[in-house]
């Protein structure tokens, strides 16, 4: 569409533009959008500001709750403890995290095909369920714990009930995002970089420090950036391992505030979750100036040749056994013992679970009202969620990045705007708007609430597969369909909706499995009829009944399973790489 | 078919101005081209012809419809005007077929059933690939890809048809045989053509009159004979056949006569109808292929002595660089010349002065 880009033009007489109709259904598609994301953060954006809750009348204007954040001793507490935490799940993810990906992804490693599949498990499995079975396995009653401490002669070799055990667990849970994406920007890296270097002399240590490892700065920035988001984020591990001993992050500040007896401090909530919202705006906007200089990072030129595996040497033995220990301890065993967990009756180091073997816990979740519901509602949910998802993605990008609609750019910023929302505070801002937008209420208590929370929530991660797809398609595409007559909306219905078939098909996927393993957004939208799975789970969890949730957890890992296998196998779709 | 005029064409880009009051036409059925290097404006004079940008000011008419005026605010979008254009990419859409890609254009003016299966046979027998209606763009190499991207712009019988460096993805050969079979198929179908080109033999070849661009404005405008004998500016000396440029002190005598004199001291006759340049520091420009070798060394008119830096041997002629005082020259010539050093002679008729910038 061609834009009137002289707005005083508008106003010249004897005007006669004519222009298609794709304005109005760009500036449909970006109402909607923003109208989402305003629905998520204008109430906990008001409420942080008011005295009272949102739909009190009374409620007046108030700095107070900011003012209570930097007083209250409990609270600035917890500001240090959440500092020490990032700073360790930070810390391990990225050391771990790139390490695994350059060894993956760029060296001579034995099985490097199947570990990096293996290693990028915890990516579809919700935190929740790394926690539960870090529990099983390394808590004081841990299967795993017994063992070394007998090994060693120490009753209790180590406590996971410390601010470094859950700083390392999520660190584990993390660690796969900082792989996934470093590995892209080690493997898409041009052979003849590396070529280069090695004519000129350098080994293969040499060519990894000063050509590798700088070039992927891009990713390790946005890798860092994006682990102390979750980091921060984090709910679910910090719930089920920090509070029973009394560790408060400010995430599970939140979460205790807001299930207070009574009417919860809802000004105070919206007061920590804007800070912490404030605190990843501004890591974004740190991100943008350091790697301002992008070019600098790009590959030149045409790409020739096949990037040659950094050959480890006598150490490829060696490497490859500390990677399958660490697959063996901080993957295998931590699924293996919710796995044993979900068809025992008991759990005991004490007691070999060939014994108490049953199959009762899945008896429980296909045959109680609460587990069956939350498993068809999570099955709905991700089946309408992903696919109304992935047309909303689908039309702000194609907004975004192919119409000259004047607030593309801004429209591109809403779009980014979810993943600097940490998942709760999303929830809590649709919950929010369910009790203060009249006619919201009807939503509520429904897991259609739930679809609009996830709607947002996932914008950015869909948009993140479906925009950058877009820029690869040729604009002059659309500039022949525009040539040969076609207005903006047959130009993308006809050309470049089907060239992006591939991405819209990722993008349903990943929506999909976000979808059944998310739940803090859940939390606090979760109603007695509109459970799903991981935020019944938790809830489960935390009042013990630990082996009916095992067994829902291992059905939401076959689940995920199933679809990342089926999207490779039947549709060919990457999600990732 | 329709004549096109646009008067006072300009685009800025914030600061930048990329199009600078440009004013043409061109006539029914001419083949027009817009020569010039990159960053001259030629392709934004084009994409303000197709619509697919809006100019700044100014007015384009096709035919007899004003498709933009700046001053009036008439601005018709690219989907309205019912133009062809050819992009340098092909941009042909990889997810349809040959004829599918033909196709969507009829569909969109609502040429359905027989009448669309007709026209698009006619046009893939025009561009010789009637064989090739059911492939995938991706199944084609270069040359046919190009046919292809001509046939969709034809199909429905544009008006005008818009070229943007068509040639310019295929390899020299190919090339050379595509620019002939466009030429040819231009006069066949009589289309108003407007191509677009940084390559001055295409621009030599195939078009009415060519218009050089350069930095926003309008160089020169002529036939490809005037623009090659005749450049008005050193630019257009310099850019179209790529001459010798060399410095000099022009001196005009009351007859009339002109002598230009280098800075070794030696005096070259120019003719005397020579541009309107005025008396001082000027720059001549002579073509390599106009400089004569002339073994015999000796004196005489506009002969000087040139020491031989490198010779080059492209096949069809040598190409020698010469050193006259500090100055380089190119020289093309048929012979091979062995000595270190040659006697020059530089044809009154074939030295263009202009004033020095």
């Amino acid at each position: 569409m061609a834009q009137i880009a002289d707005p005083g033009a508008g106003l010249a007489p004897g005007r006669v533009v004519r222009q298609g109709s794709g304005v109005l259904v760009q500036s449909a598609i970006s109402i909607v959008s923003t109208t989402l994301i305003a629905v998520a953060l204008l109430p906990a954006m008001l409420q942080a500001f008011l005295d009272k809750p949102l739909y009190y009348p009374e409620a007046t204007f108030t700095f107070g709750n900011f003012a209570r954040l930097f007083t209250d001793p409990e609270i600035l507490q917890t500001f240090g403890t959440t500092a020490v935490f990032c700073l360790i799940v930070v810390s391990f993810s990225m050391v771990v995290g790139t390490t695994l990906a350059i060894l993956v992804g760029r060296t001579d490693l034995p099985g490097r095909g199947w570990l990096l599949g293996v290693l990028l498990w915890p990516l579809f499995i919700s935190p929740q369920i790394i926690g539960f079975g870090a529990i099983l396995a390394y808590g004081p009653y841990g299967l795993l714990t017994a063992f070394v401490g007998d090994a060693i002669g120490v009753r209790l070799p180590w406590n996971l009930y410390s601010v470094f055990g859950i700083a390392i667990v999520c660190g584990i849970a993390a660690a796969p995002v900082t792989m996934l994406y470093c590995i892209g920007a080690a493997r898409q890296q041009d052979p003849n970089h590396d070529a280069a270097a090695r004519v000129t002399g350098a080994g293969p240590a040499r060519i990894l420090r000063r050509i590798n490892l700088p070039l992927m700065r891009p990713a390790l920035v946005f890798a860092l950036i994006m682990n102390i988001v979750s980091a921060l984020e984090a709910l679910a591990i910090p719930l089920i391992l920090g509070n029973p001993v009394g560790i408060k992050l400010l995430t599970t500040m939140i979460y205790d505030l807001s299930f207070e007896r009574g009417t919860p401090n809802y000004g105070l909530i919206a007061a920590l979750a804007l800070m912490l919202m404030t605190l990843v705006a501004l890591l974004f906007v740190f991100q943008r100036l350091v790697l301002a200089a992008g070019h600098r990072f790009v590959s030149l030129g045409t790409r020739a040749g096949q990037l040659r595996a950094l050959p480890l040497g006598r150490w490829r033995w060696p490497v490859f056994g500390a990677v399958l220990l660490y697959v063996a301890f901080a993957i295998l065993a931590i699924l293996g013992c919710v796995a044993i967990r979900s068809v025992t009756q008991v759990f005991s180091p004490d007691i070999s679970p060939f014994e108490v073997l049953t199959w009762a816990n899945f008896h429980t979740i296909v045959s109680i009202d609460l587990y069956v519901r939350s498993i068809t509602n999570t099955l709905i949910l991700a089946v309408v969620g992903a696919a109304a998802g992935t047309v909303l993605i689908a039309a702000v990008a194609l907004v975004a990045q192919r119409s000259d609609f004047p607030l593309r750019r801004a429209v591109d910023g809403i779009a980014q705007l979810p993943r600097v929302i940490p998942g709760f505070i999303v929830g809590l801002g649709v919950f929010y708007a369910s009790v203060f937008i009249p006619g919201m209420s009807v939503l509520r208590n429904t897991i259609w609430l739930l679809f609009v929370a996830y709607l947002i929530r996932f914008l950015s991660s869909g948009y993140g597969i479906v925009s950058p797809a877009l820029l690869q398609i040729s604009p002059d595409f659309d500039r022949a369909a525009k040539s040969v007559g076609a207005g903006w909306t047959s130009t993308m219905r006809r050309i470049v909706l089907p060239l992006s078939k591939p991405a819209l098909l990722s993008c349903f996927i990943l929506l999909m499995i976000l979808i059944i393993k998310e739940y803090s957004s859940a939390v606090f939208l979760m109603a007695p009829g509109s459970e799903v799975m991981g935020a019944t789970m938790l809830a489960l969890w935390i009042q013990g009944q630990t082996g009916p949730v095992a067994a829902l957890a291992v059905l939401q890992i076959a689940l995920t399973a199933v679809m990342t296998v089926a999207a490779k196998q039947l549709l060919g779709v990457k999600l990732h790489g | 078919m329709a004549s096109v005029a646009v008067s006072n064409l300009s685009r800025h880009f914030g600061p930048v101005v990329a199009l600078d009051d440009v004013s043409f036409t061109v006539g029914d059925g001419e083949f027009l081209t817009l020569l010039g290097p990159s960053g001259c404006g030629k392709s934004t004079t084009l994409s303000a012809l197709a619509g697919l940008d809006r100019p700044t000011s100014g007015v384009i008419r096709i035919g007899d419809r004003v498709l933009f005026d700046g001053a009036a605010g008439v601005f018709v979008d690219a989907q309205f005007r019912n133009l062809g254009m050819m992009f340098q990419s092909y941009a042909l859409w990889p997810h349809m077929t040959v004829a599918e890609n033909l196709d969507f254009t009829l569909e969109l003016r609502r040429i359905r059933g027989l009448e669309a299966k007709q026209r698009i046979e006619e046009t893939l027998t025009l561009v010789d690939m009637e064989a090739y209606a059911a492939r995938y763009p991706g199944e084609l190499s270069g040359g046919q890809q190009q046919r292809v991207a001509l046939a969709r712009t034809l199909v429905y019988r544009p008006e005008i048809l818009l070229l943007d460096e068509p040639l310019s993805n295929l390899d020299a050969k190919l090339r050379d045989r595509a620019r002939i079979w466009l030429g040819e198929l231009q006069k066949r179908t009589g289309v108003t053509t407007v191509y677009v080109t940084h390559d001055q033999t295409e621009a030599l070849a195939l078009s009415d009159r060519i218009i050089v661009m350069n930095q926003g404005r309008i160089a020169q405008v002529g036939t490809p004979k005037e623009i090659y004998d005749a450049p008005t500016d050193v630019f257009v000396a310099d850019f179209v056949g790529a001459s010798n440029l060399i410095k000099a002190d022009l001196t005009i005598a009351t007859d009339g006569t002109a002598q230009a004199r280098l800075p070794t001291g030696d005096l070259l006759q120019l003719r005397t109808s020579l541009p309107r340049t005025p008396a001082g520091p000027v720059m001549l420009a002579i073509r390599p292929e106009k400089i004569v070798i002339d073994g015999s060394s000796g004196t005489g008119e506009n002969r000087l002595n040139a020491e031989i830096v490198s010779r080059s041997y492209l096949g069809a002629r040598n190409l020698l660089v010469v050193r006259i005082g500090d100055q380089r020259v190119r020289v093309e010539t048929s012979e091979h010349i062995q000595t270190p050093s040659v006697s020059v002679r530089l044809p009154a008729d074939a030295i263009g002065a202009y004033p020095a910038t």
